[in-house]
């Protein structure tokens, strides 16, 4: 399933764990010679900056080919175009299984960009022959979770998990943001909710021994979209969307405590979370989705004298961090404020990074799509 | 949560690889790993530094009128006496090797004493004038002390914001992008100007490299000149009359900073050639072909784009299979 050599990911992360061990002193130097000895991968490693290089570079290239064919099958009509972008879909794929089998590619930022490019170009090319269907923006989301998927499973990739659950989303809107409004974030919620307790419930599975990343990202991504379901600034912009009315003033959403309660309350309850199981992943979520909870309610309740509440909010905590730093100054309860010594789960933290840039991304865009700001080949293009 | 990292391990010791010792210290380690808040109590720290002295600045701006002028300057000279009083009293001795400071807060507190450095003498500039019209010198005058400083304490972050004021001094502004974009930069003494300044900082590096003075600032030193000389002759042939004058200018820095990168193995280095060589040549090559079209095939757009398309296909692979070599020209080991 997996199109990379399995020794060899093996290799690498068996590797990665001798490091850790070797760092905390818990193994001697020449028994981590020998393992690194017996696990050696067949892959060529890429440093990050390279692998930028490369992936911008294979972009323009593919790109480049893709204008060609798309010249070369006609100009201007809908189904021509479709054809040519399906055509290069396919070569760029067997390319990417022909780079990853004969040279043992692996994460270098030309296989990375083949993968999204492919899929990109395959999603447009749908979008231009699908055009007629009356269904077709539906249609488009369920195909494209259904390949992001198949692009996931098979290697691994970090945005193709995020963009099948996206797309997963998308269709689940689609389909019931007609039935009953009301419902509509208690049933994300819930989704959620049984996405996270599936993804912790398998991911020491050895079967997810080459996915573990991808459900990490699954369960940062349920996390978030938890939240955004029930968040109060959410729910009023895609009311006053779907019904296409504005709120006048005074008038509030239905529940609207509830909502309020739970922007409120969330939070905090996946840093207490977070701090009790010592989940990184669910700590920095919660710590996250702190910062849109205050905008949140800073949207909605402004005092009028920002700069004291700025300055307030500062000194609060700027002390809570110091007394926190202090009384730490000595490991409590399994808790420290040295740095990571053993960089177990720095994993969770470049994840998380990774993904900060859009931390708004799975409910408001669906929301936005039924404003109408949605274009034909969208869904392709925006990867 | 350590399920499969033991399940490694195991897997380890039952092929006698780790000796049955290693695995019990291994899973002892289970119980005692401390989970560190370090990276979250600082970002919480920076945060809240961050509000309140935005809160505060909004306070004091807005009621200026009430507080007076003078108030306001002699409470941020007083808090950046403070800052830099406490970074003189708890600095490391001077040493031409790299110095760490002791704690991460001293790189905070020098931080700001600069920053307020800066802002000090700015507001004096406009409130004041105490430079008069000479602008060069408000930007200039800052910029000095904060070089010295870089040095004395020994921190490339001052030091960035020293070379940054320095060359604002002489009419430079920095981010390559916006000097590509800004039409002042369309100027032909305007890019000389950033060549020469470039060249010097490039040489002033490699001296005091070679001298072996803090030899970890030539990185920040040269990415500094090497990104502004690039840009420089990008938007030197970008613009109108003296678009050749500028290509072998172009090869030339490209040149130098290909060497470097071989001589230091840095692949950034090796990356930002590529990117602005490609970018220069690129522009060049689809400069000479739309002129050819439509002197010769008289507006013939179609084999213009099919030209340029496979023009850009042909050498994006070509820059790939140079840049998978990276290692080798390089000379990295793993």
């Amino acid at each position: 399933m997996v199109a990379y050599d399995k020794k060899s990911i093996e290799a690498l992360q068996i590797n990665k764990l001798v490091r850790r061990w070797f760092a905390l002193g818990l193994i001697e130097e020449s028994t981590k010679n020998n393992l690194k000895a017996s696990c050696i991968s067949k892959f060529k490693t890429t440093r990050p900056i390279a692998k930028v290089g490369l992936f911008i570079f294979t972009l323009i290239a593919s790109l480049a080919v893709t204008g060609f064919s798309m010249l070369l099958t006609s100009i201007g009509r809908d189904s021509g175009l479709g054809f040519a972008c399906l055509i290069v879909s396919v070569i760029s794929i067997l390319l990417n299984e022909n780079l990853i089998k004969h040279k043992h590619y692996y994460r270098s930022g030309i296989d990375n960009a083949l993968t999204y490019f492919s899929a990109a170009t395959f999603l447009t090319s749908l979008a231009f022959l699908m055009t007629d269907h009356p269904d077709h923006t539906l249609l488009l989301y369920f195909i494209a979770c259904l390949l992001f998927t198949a692009l996931c499973i098979r290697y691994c990739d970090l945005i193709c998990t995020a963009a099948a659950f996206y797309c997963l989303l998308a269709v689940f809107y689609y389909l019931l943001h007609n039935l009953s409004l009301a419902l509509l974030p208690f049933f994300f919620m819930l989704f959620a909710a049984l996405v996270y307790f599936l993804c912790s419930r398998f991911i020491e599975k050895p079967i997810f021994r080459f996915h573990k990343n991808n459900l990490h990202t699954l369960r940062l991504l349920s996390l978030l979209s938890f939240y955004l379901a029930g968040n109060y600034f959410v729910i009023r912009e895609a009311t006053e969307n779907i019904l296409n009315f504005q709120l006048k003033k005074g008038d509030d959403i239905p529940m609207a405590l509830f909502f309020y309660l739970f922007t409120a309350m969330v939070p905090l309850l996946y840093i207490y979370w977070g701090l009790q199981q010592k989940d990184r992943l669910i700590l920095l979520t919660g710590l996250g989705i702190t910062i849109l909870s205050a905008l949140t309610f800073k949207n909605y309740f402004s005092l009028g004298q920002p700069e004291i509440l700025l300055s307030a909010v500062g000194a609060l905590l700027i002390l809570l961090a110091y007394f926190t730093i202090r009384y730490l100054s000595s490991p409590k309860h399994g808790f420290t404020a040295q740095p990571d010594k053993n960089h177990s789960d720095l994993e969770a933290l470049v994840l998380v990074q990774s993904f900060a840039g859009k931390p708004a991304a799975p409910k408001q865009n669906a929301v936005q799509m039924g404003g109408g700001d949605f274009g034909g080949g969208g869904a392709g293009s925006g990867f | 949560m350590y399920g499969s990292e033991l399940q490694s391990a195991e897997k380890l010791a039952a092929q006698g690889l780790l000796s049955p010792s290693e695995l019990g210290s291994i899973k002892d380690s289970f119980k005692n790993r401390l989970f560190s808040l370090h990276w979250e109590l600082r970002s919480i720290l920076f945060l809240g530094i961050s509000l309140f002295t935005t809160g505060i600045s909004m306070l004091v701006y807005k009621n200026s009128d009430s507080i007076g002028h003078g108030a306001i300057i002699a409470f941020i000279a007083m808090i950046c006496t403070g800052c830099f009083y406490y970074c003189f009293k708890n600095r490391q001795p001077y040493s031409n090797e790299e110095v760490k400071s002791k704690t991460s807060f001293f790189d905070y507190v020098l931080l700001l004493a600069c920053i307020l450095l800066v802002t000090l003498l700015g507001y004096l500039q406009y409130q004041y004038t105490i430079f008069g019209d000479r602008y060069n010198l408000a930007t200039l005058a800052p910029a000095l002390p904060l070089l010295l400083f870089a040095y004395f304490f020994d921190n490339r972050a001052v030091l960035s914001l020293g070379i940054t004021g320095l060359a604002a001094s002489i009419g430079l502004t920095i981010t390559p992008l916006e000097m590509l974009n800004s039409s002042n930069f369309s100027s032909f003494s305007l890019i000389l100007t950033a060549l020469v300044f470039s060249l010097v900082t490039w040489i002033t590096a490699h001296i005091l490299a070679g001298k072996n003075v803090k030899k970890h600032f030539s990185f920040t030193y040269s990415n500094f000149a090497a990104n502004m000389a690039l840009a420089a002759t990008l938007a030197g042939l970008f613009s109108d009359n003296f678009k050749f004058f500028f290509l072998p200018l172009l090869l030339f820095f490209s040149w130098i900073v290909y060497r470097y990168s071989i001589r230091e193995k840095s692949i950034y280095f090796l990356l930002i050639t590529c990117l602005y060589g490609y970018i220069g040549l690129s522009y060049l090559f689809f400069y000479l072909l739309f002129h050819t079209f439509e002197e010769t095939f008289n507006h013939s757009e179609i084999l213009f784009i099919y030209s340029a398309l496979a023009y850009l296909a042909a050498t994006c692979v070509l820059v790939i299979r140079f840049f998978r070599n990276y290692r080798k020209i390089l000379n990295l080991s793993e």
